[in-house]
């Protein structure tokens, strides 16, 4: 089988390629990052079958960040068929840049100018021969929207597979400074034998770069380089050069066009507005929350009848036993307990998705920027964090897009702050009980706080394990995109799935573990959960919980929607039965409780993978349970000493 | 000049980029390279971090990283706040709301005002022979020529 792997800038429309080519369903976001490890597909043209390489969007091909290094080492080690660099039609300059970079590696490249549809609209034309004749590179045009230029891509591809022409070869020539040296340490990595897989001008350019990678690679055979201060000026003096040539060829190559969206402009200049800006950003949340419930919530209760009819149905139908009871009290109303909440969710990911979609996440990133810069986070980080909201793991596993280390670990750790999907159910039942009619102010509080809590514990670990430097912002703002309906959809349902599937797996295993547990020994309030609960209470005493609510905390770790599941099980009708157990300051501070206690099994596992380790897991369950305990036993005794 | 003090609306070209090792090459392969020229477009709430245009995109910078490039003024119109002592200029735009240009309209500036700057820190203009003088905050919104 042949390798194709596409390389590109953030934002180009590579997975959308990637999605066209192969017929995948991968979500393509508005902004930078979204491919965090490769992808790969497999499309049969012309009787062959060709594998695709979704590589990580990056700016140059340094070892810096994780995505670079992904990238590079791909190219480097995996010896692909053919590299097809991606570049942006209305902003080629970047996408070429890194061209130049992948050319002085490889030579088996082609490029792609894609969202040619758009440079169309706006009348821009592009020469192709010109780029061709200065690039040295076969080019195709795409749009991944309308599907033009897809089968010659392939068709190209397969060319260079099949008879290696890969068009002709030119190569950038440097500053008179930079040759020489360049020659002089190509001379010496001639006589290296193990070098020889490796391009030696390449190596010889790397080195002049201050590349860490390379310079120790060299130093191993005694190649003399340049280093500190010299590396710096070469390095500056190549880029240069790149963006010389660049501007040079696409002078030839392209006519001018409109660059000043005015659309674009107008909205920019109110959602990033100085003083309007974090308003706006905060009324879009609030925005989304009352859509998630009050738009959503006719069809939860529709749902909700349809489980209780089922439920009924059944028991009539099985009659009474305790397969009955397993059936009808374990799963469908454990399962049925977190579906309730399914329209909910997929409203809430509507939402998000779209402000995706548009590209609004990015601006507002650089609207709270600097309050995350207080944090020393940055923008960057934030929005690893939104993705949290829909589910912790995404989250954690989209921090390997930051450079920095410290950084990433400290977003890795106050990422399961951020409440998931998953702790929606609850936070809707419980609200639902005790501040009926405020059910979006209250539950928009909780998400607030969340956030506070995110930022504090950031702020706090920051200072304990890094004392406290800050972190860069280098981030692109992309060009606002209309939503297209598949995109959206995408979004939603990727995200929604996973939801569904945990209704289907762990949610339906732990509902019929809680059921047995819950009903043997019988009665209810001495089986297994009624021991485990009580055992546990004492400790929870001063937050005023029943034990019941012990044990759905306990059972919550394997996910955080079994807590609404157990509650199902253990009160039968959690609305009736609850206003006479608890406060609604009760009621709040465990709502709290759920928002920061332990993340559940899986975020735990990711955490584990990220960080190469226990430590920082087991670090991250102990911290949360602390935080979790602190701040709800305030609410309790606060909000009890109020009342 | 450094880069984070370019006034928006402006355009600036780049002498030299200076981030530390594991920044540079993400800086330079974005286009932040000497000789390149970059727009300031807008600024965030409390005025940090700031959008820039370079080579066709929008890139954030925070003011501690834009620190970090040096610049030098590209077009000839630039706000009054940079302008020299002695020398005369020619107003081509302002940069303020409506409440600002009717301040200017009282002060009798106008487009195509011509001034001379007598002073600076405080800023000090002479507009027709009449001495005004101009608040550093002011001096940036108002953009002038040199004659």
């Amino acid at each position: 089988m042949n390798t194709v792997a596409l390389v590109g800038n953030p934002n180009v429309g590579k997975s959308s390629l990637f999605n066209t080519i192969t017929g995948a369903r991968q979500y393509v976001a508005n902004w930078p990052g979204v491919t965090v490890s490769r992808k790969e597909g497999i499309r049969r043209w012309r009787g062959r079958e060709i594998k695709l390489v979704d590589l990580p969007g990056i700016y140059s091909l340094g070892a810096i960040s994780i995505d670079e290094k992904i990238t590079r080492d791909y190219l480097l080690r995996e010896a692909p068929d053919v590299v097809v660099v991606i570049v942006d039609a209305l902003n080629m300059e970047q996408g070429l840049y890194l061209l130049i970079e992948v050319l002085e590696m490889r030579e088996n490249v082609m490029l792609v100018v894609n969202a040619i549809d758009e440079a169309k609209k706006r009348g821009m034309k592009i020469n192709r021969y010109e780029l061709e004749k200065h690039f040295g590179v076969h080019v195709v045009f795409t749009s991944a929207v309308t599907g033009e230029g897809i089968d010659e891509l392939l068709d190209r591809a397969l060319h260079i597979i099949t008879t290696k022409d890969v068009h002709s070869f030119v190569e950038l020539t440097y500053q008179k400074e930079i040759e020489e040296k360049v020659r002089k340490i190509e001379e010496r990595i001639q006589n290296a034998k193990r070098l020889r897989s490796y391009k030696p001008r390449w190596l010889a350019l790397k080195a002049l770069e201050g590349d860490p990678e390379v310079l120790e690679l060299l130093e191993e055979f005694e190649i003399p380089v340049p280093t500190g201060e010299e590396n710096k000026k070469y390095k500056e003096m190549i880029a240069q050069r790149r963006y010389q040539y660049i501007d040079s060829v696409l002078r030839e190559a392209t006519t001018s066009f409109d660059q000043k969206l005015s659309v674009s402009e107008a909205f920019d200049h109110v959602v990033t507005h100085r003083f309007l800006g974090i308003p706006i950003f905060l009324a879009m949340m609030y925005l989304a929350f009352t859509f998630t419930f009050d738009v959503m919530s006719p069809l939860s209760d529709l749902i909700d009848t349809g489980i209780s009819s089922l439920g009924e149905w059944l028991r009539g139908v099985m009659g009474n036993g305790w397969v009955t009871s397993l059936v009808v009290d374990g799963v469908v109303s454990g399962v049925g307990a977190v579906l309730v909440f399914v329209p909910n969710i997929f409203g809430m990911f509507l939402a998000l998705g779209f402000m995706e979609e548009v590209g609004y996440l990015p601006r507002a990133a650089f609207v709270i920027d600097k309050l995350m810069y207080k944090l020393k986070l940055s923008g960057r980080s934030f929005m690893s964090l939104i993705l949290g909201f829909g589910c912790n793991v995404p989250a954690v596993m989209s921090t390997r897009g930051i450079a920095d280390p410290r950084e990433r670990l400290i977003t890795i750790l106050v990422a399961p702050f951020i409440t998931c999907s998953a702790r929606l159910p609850i936070y809707i039942l419980l609200a639902g009980i005790f501040f009926k009619g405020q059910e979006a102010a209250v539950i928009f509080t909780i998400y607030i706080s969340s956030i506070v809590l995110t930022a504090i514990s950031a702020t706090l670990l920051n200072k304990i394990l890094f004392k406290g430097q800050p972190i860069p912002l280098v981030m692109e703002l992309p060009r606002y995109r209309l939503p297209s309906a598949k995109n959206l959809w995408l979004y939603v349902w990727e995200r929604g799935k996973h939801f569904l599937e945990k209704a289907g797996t762990i949610i339906l295993i732990s509902s019929i573990a809680i059921w047995f547990l819950g009903s043997y020994p019988a009665p209810a309030d001495k089986s297994f959960a009624a021991d485990l609960g009580k055992f546990f209470e004492p400790l929870f005493r001063p937050l005023g919980y029943d034990w019941r609510m012990v044990t759905a905390l306990i059972f919550g770790t394997a996910a955080k929607e079994v807590v609404v599941s157990t509650f199902q099980m253990m009160y039968g009708d959690p609305s009736s039965v609850l206003p006479h157990l608890i406060t609604p300051p009760v009621a709040l501070s465990f709502m709290f409780f759920v928002m920061a206690y332990i993340p559940c099994f899986a975020t735990i596992a990711v955490i584990k993978t990220e960080t190469g380790g226990w430590k920082w897991a087991l670090f991250s369950v102990m911290y949360s349970l602390f935080i979790a305990y602190t701040v709800s036993l305030l609410i309790s005794v606060v909000g009890g000493a109020i009342l | 000049m450094k880069l984070s003090e370019a006034v928006v609306g402006t355009k600036v070209k780049i002498v030299s980029v200076d981030f530390p090792p594991e920044l540079q090459g993400r800086i330079l392969g974005l286009g932040f390279v000497p000789g390149s020229i970059v727009e300031v477009v807008r600024e965030a709430p409390f005025g940090d971090p700031r959008v820039y245009t370079v080579h066709g995109k929008m890139i954030t910078l925070r003011n501690s990283e834009a620190d970090l490039i040096e610049v030098e003024p590209v077009s000839k119109n630039f706000p009054l706040s940079m302008a020299e002592v002695g020398k005369h200029y020619i107003v081509k735009a302002f940069l303020g709301g409506p409440f600002f240009m009717s301040k200017m309209r009282s002060l009798g500036i106008n487009v195509g005002s011509k001034i001379m700057v007598a002073s600076k820190f405080p800023i000090s203009i002479t507009i027709n022979g009449k001495p005004v003088r101009i608040g550093m905050g002011m001096a940036e919104k108002i953009i002038v020529e040199e004659i």
